[in-house]
This record gives structure tokens, C-alpha cells and sequence, in this order.
């Protein structure tokens, strides 16, 4: 049965992801024509240049926007998805399948999970179509990134490791924390959604202040190792440890919340 | 076991205890019967209901379906027809089909499709493109195409022009299995007392009367519509 819904879950939101993601390689595609056409009347000194260059600059702008929308878009429509089948209308129908309360989480964390890191791949992606043909690598910006990951250990492979972990972790937290504020939001019957919008951002200034008040703690814990391996490993691994408590907990609330305080109006 | 539902005391409160929907209920479903939920706005009918498919948890009391409490096992057992629209307004009606047909065992397309063609309804059409009326007859087609052992619905007439009540009602008495039980709420019970085997009145939170609906007929020498007003007399 988790199959079934994961399949409709899937089906429910595909084509506007695809959408999506068709605007952003859109994006990306005209912005790098347009600094290949400013590149080639680099040397040209003429009127067109300049407009050439405003085309790029604006291009380029309008692909970072794209960038930002789609980031934003992709937890809106999770979020929409998770709210109209199980807490709308949908959810007499969702709520009355033959199948335990638990998979419709699960289905939901599965998808909107998978959703979000197909979207950092689209991003990931469009980035490389934007810089493809450019001596890109070989830039300051790109020296000083590389340069900066090492400075953290990423060329370390456990350390890499590590840090793609606690990327997955914190997805997953990002998404748990997305469906237990809809879960809280609904207790608030005809202000519901507005509930959630404010559950959601007192969460994350809560969570905010914990992680702040736990990296100074940790940071003057560890003084003396900076910079080594050992350092990095146990930063990465405590961060990831916390998203993961986070996010079990705001599964465990979303669940109990889902059997006990279910207020479909 | 010749009851498909039984409660025993059952209890629901909203706003932390300060309104009790359902005071302690006891109820027997036989098997087989077309019952009438009926009572007044408030009375608990949609709260007994949601108890019923799980959309709500008791607060206290005991709730059998087949002999089994309320979980997966007793949704397999029940179909229901909310009050409102549950089906996706974007999808189209072989969609919903399908996703019938995914997650219930005992659905019968092929009975949806006969009745979807008896009333000209294009299985290619979305939802969101149809009036309200022809909406809930697909959203009845759906759960009336199972062959489960408890029809729970709620308010299936209400909304519709008075041919369409027709239609509805017998569609719900031909379609339905006979060793089946309908639990029917509704306030239009002038339309729907000709149908009921048992007729259940609730009124705040309490039953007041569970008896065969043509005994009650016999015992006050009128319709249950006229029983219903008399004692709901505001």
C-alpha cells in the first residue's frame, strides 16, 4: 500500500516540478547565451557591447531569482500536497483508505524528500549548464570555494561523507518540520493555515537559537582542535545528530498529532 | 454475530471536554438494514460517523465494527460518503477509478463504468468541470461500486435538485448488497423514510429512540418526517 501512495504522491505534484525545473534550465540557458554573446563583443568596444552587457547582467539576474523561486516553490507545493491530502477535503477520503496513518507519512516524507533533492540536482545542474564552455574552474570564485571546502576537510573522505549526510538529515528535518507545523496548524480550525505559517517560523527561530547557542557551546568545547579532522568530524556529526532528533521528533509529534487530534472541518 | 456495528458508551468532546458531542452512546447495527441516522444540526450524527471511519478518537466507550475496533481492518469493511467533496478536483473520473480500484480489493469498476454510463457522465471529465450535483453522483457511484459490508452515508441528499435525490436514493437501494448495512444521515427525511428499515434519533449527544422504522410508524400513527418534527420541536 505505501507503493500506491507514494505512486499518487508522486503523480500529484510531478508536472509542476517538471515545470519547474524546465523554467529554471530555461533561465540558465539564456543567461549563458547572453554572456557568450557579451564574450564575443568583448572586444568590439561598440553600443552593442554595452547592451550585450545589460542583457547578461539581466539574464544572469533573472536566473538567480529563478534560482530563489524554485527553492521556495518546491516547499510550498511538499507543503500544499501534504496539507490538501490529509488535512483538506481530500482527507476523508486519504484518512479512510485501508492503510495505517503511519504510511501516509511515511509516503508524504518519502516524496517530499525526493522532491527537494531533485530539486538541489536541478539546481546543481542549471549551475553547470550556466558555466558550461567557461573557464569556470579555473576563476577566482571558483578557486576560493574549492579553497574554502578545504579549509573544512571536505577533501577528507569520511569528512565528505560526513557532510553529505548531514545534507540528507537536514532535508529530511527541513521537510518533518514543514509537516508537523500543517499538523499543529490544523488544532486551529478555521485559522489553520495561518497556524501553520506561524508554527512553522516559530520553530525554525527556536531551533535558530538552539543551534546558535549550541555551536558556541561546542566551539569552546573543542578548543585546540580547529581545523583538524577530528574537529570537523565530530561538528558535522553532532549537527547531524540534532537535525536528526529534530526531525524524529517532529515525526513523532506529526503521527500522534494525526491519531489523536485529527480536526478535518 | 448478527450486528455489523456495536458501541457501548461511547464518548466524544471537543474544546478540551467543554462540549460533548456523544454522551455515552450504545448502538447495535444489524446486518443487513437500511438505518436512518437522523437528528438535528448538532445532534453528534456527523461525529458519530467520523468515530465510526476513524477520522476522530473517542474520548471514552468501546466501537466494534464486525468485531473489530476501529483501524485498517474495519476500513477494508466500510465504504463512506462524507458530506463534502473528497475526491481531487483535478482529476478525472477514470483516475479515481483507478485509484478505487488501487486501494480497494472489493471495488467493481465495471459497475461504475454502467452506472457512470446511465447517467451520461464522461469518465473523461474532471471533477473540478462538473456542478455539484453531478459531482456527488460520482463521488456515490464510487463508494456505492464497493462491495463492503457497511455503507456509512453522510448527507447524501442534501445539495441536489429532487430528481437527483431520486436517483440517489435508488441508486443506493439497487446497488447496495443485501447482507449489507446502510447507515444513511440525513435531515430530508420525508425523502428517505420510504427506504429505511430502522430509524436511530440522536439529539445532543443522546440516542433517543433506535426501533424499526415501521413499528415506530404503527406505535404513533405517522410518518417518521412527522415523528421527527414532534420531537425535535424547537
Amino acid at each position: 500500500m505505501l507503493g500506491k501512495l507514494l505512486k499518487y504522491d508522486y503523480k500529484a505534484n510531478i508536472f509542476y516540478f517538471l515545470l519547474m525545473y524546465a523554467v529554471l534550465m530555461g533561465a540558465a540557458v539564456t543567461a549563458r547565451l547572453s554572456i557568450a554573446a557579451a564574450d564575443m563583443q568583448y572586444f568590439s568596444f561598440s553600443d552593442d557591447h554595452v547592451l550585450s552587457v545589460m542583457a547578461m547582467v539581466g539574464s544572469v539576474l533573472f536566473y538567480f531569482l529563478i534560482c530563489g523561486a524554485v527553492a521556495v516553490l518546491t516547499l510550498l507545493l511538499i507543503a500544499m500536497r501534504f496539507y490538501k491530502n490529509l488535512m483538506g477535503n481530500e482527507g476523508y477520503l486519504t484518512f479512510t483508505l485501508p492503510v495505517p496513518k503511519s504510511s501516509h507519512l511515511i509516503s508524504k516524507m518519502i516524496s517530499g524528500v525526493s522532491f527537494v533533492l531533485l530539486t538541489y540536482a536541478a539546481l546543481v545542474l542549471s549551475a553547470m549548464v550556466l558555466t558550461v564552455g567557461m573557464d569556470f574552474w579555473d576563476s577566482p570564485v571558483a578557486v576560493f570555494s574549492w579553497s574554502l571546502l578545504e579549509a573544512v576537510r571536505f577533501d577528507h573522505p569520511l569528512i565528505a561523507s560526513l557532510y553529505c549526510l548531514e545534507g540528507l538529515v537536514t532535508v529530511i528535518q527541513v521537510v518533518a518540520v514543514v509537516y508537523f507545523s500543517i499538523c499543529v496548524g490544523q488544532l486551529a480550525g478555521k485559522h489553520r493555515v495561518l497556524g501553520a505559517i506561524g508554527i512553522y517560523l516559530a520553530v525554525n527561530v527556536v531551533l535558530g537559537i538552539v543551534a546558535a547557542l549550541g555551536s558556541t557551546i561546542f566551539i569552546n568545547l573543542l578548543r585546540g582542535y580547529e581545523g583538524g579532522v577530528f574537529y570537523y568530524g565530530i561538528t558535522s556529526t553532532a549537527t547531524i545528530l540534532f537535525h536528526g532528533v529534530v526531525a524524529a521528533g517532529c515525526l513523532v509529534g506529526s503521527f500522534l498529532l494525526m491519531k489523536w487530534k485529527l480536526n478535518l472541518e | 454475530m448478527n450486528s455489523i456495528l456495536e458501541c457501548r458508551n461511547l464518548e466524544k468532546s471537543y474544546n478540551g471536554g467543554r462540549s460533548r458531542a456523544l454522551k455515552g452512546i450504545s448502538l447495535s447495527l444489524g446486518k443487513g438494514r437500511i438505518i436512518g441516522l437522523l437528528g438535528p444540526n448538532g445532534s453528534g450524527k456527523t461525529t458519530f460517523i467520523k468515530l465510526i471511519n476513524g477520522l476522530l478518537t473517542p474520548d471514552g466507550g468501546e466501537l466494534y465494527i464486525g468485531g473489530y475496533p476501529v483501524g485498517v481492518e474495519t476500513k477494508h469493511m466500510i465504504s463512506y460518503l462524507p458530506e463534502v467533496t473528497y475526491l481531487g478536483s483535478s482529476m478525472k473520473v477514470h483516475q479515481i477509478i483507478s485509484y478505487f480500484e488501487d486501494f480497494y480489493s472489493d471495488f467493481d469498476s465495471g459497475r461504475a463504468y454502467e452506472m457512470l454510463y446511465r447517467l451520461n457522465i464522461n469518465p473523461g471529465d474532471r471533477l473540478k468541470t462538473m456542478s455539484k450535483g453531478t459531482r456527488e453522483k460520482v463521488q456515490l457511484i464510487m463508494v456505492m461500486s464497493r462491495n463492503t459490508s457497511l455503507y456509512v452515508l453522510d448527507e447524501p441528499i442534501g445539495g441536489v435538485d429532487p430528481a437527483a435525490r431520486d436517483y440517489i436514493l435508488s441508486t443506493i437501494v439497487s446497488n447496495y448488497n443485501p447482507e449489507a448495512t446502510i447507515l444513511l444521515s440525513t435531515h430530508l427525511i420525508a425523502d428517505v423514510e420510504q427506504i429505511l428499515d430502522d430509524v436511530i434519533f440522536l439529539q445532543e449527544g443522546s440516542v433517543m429512540l433506535a426501533e424499526p422504522a415501521e413499528r415506530l410508524k404503527k406505535e404513533k400513527g405517522c410518518s417518521v418526517d412527522a415523528v421527527f418534527r414532534e420531537v425535535f420541536r424547537c
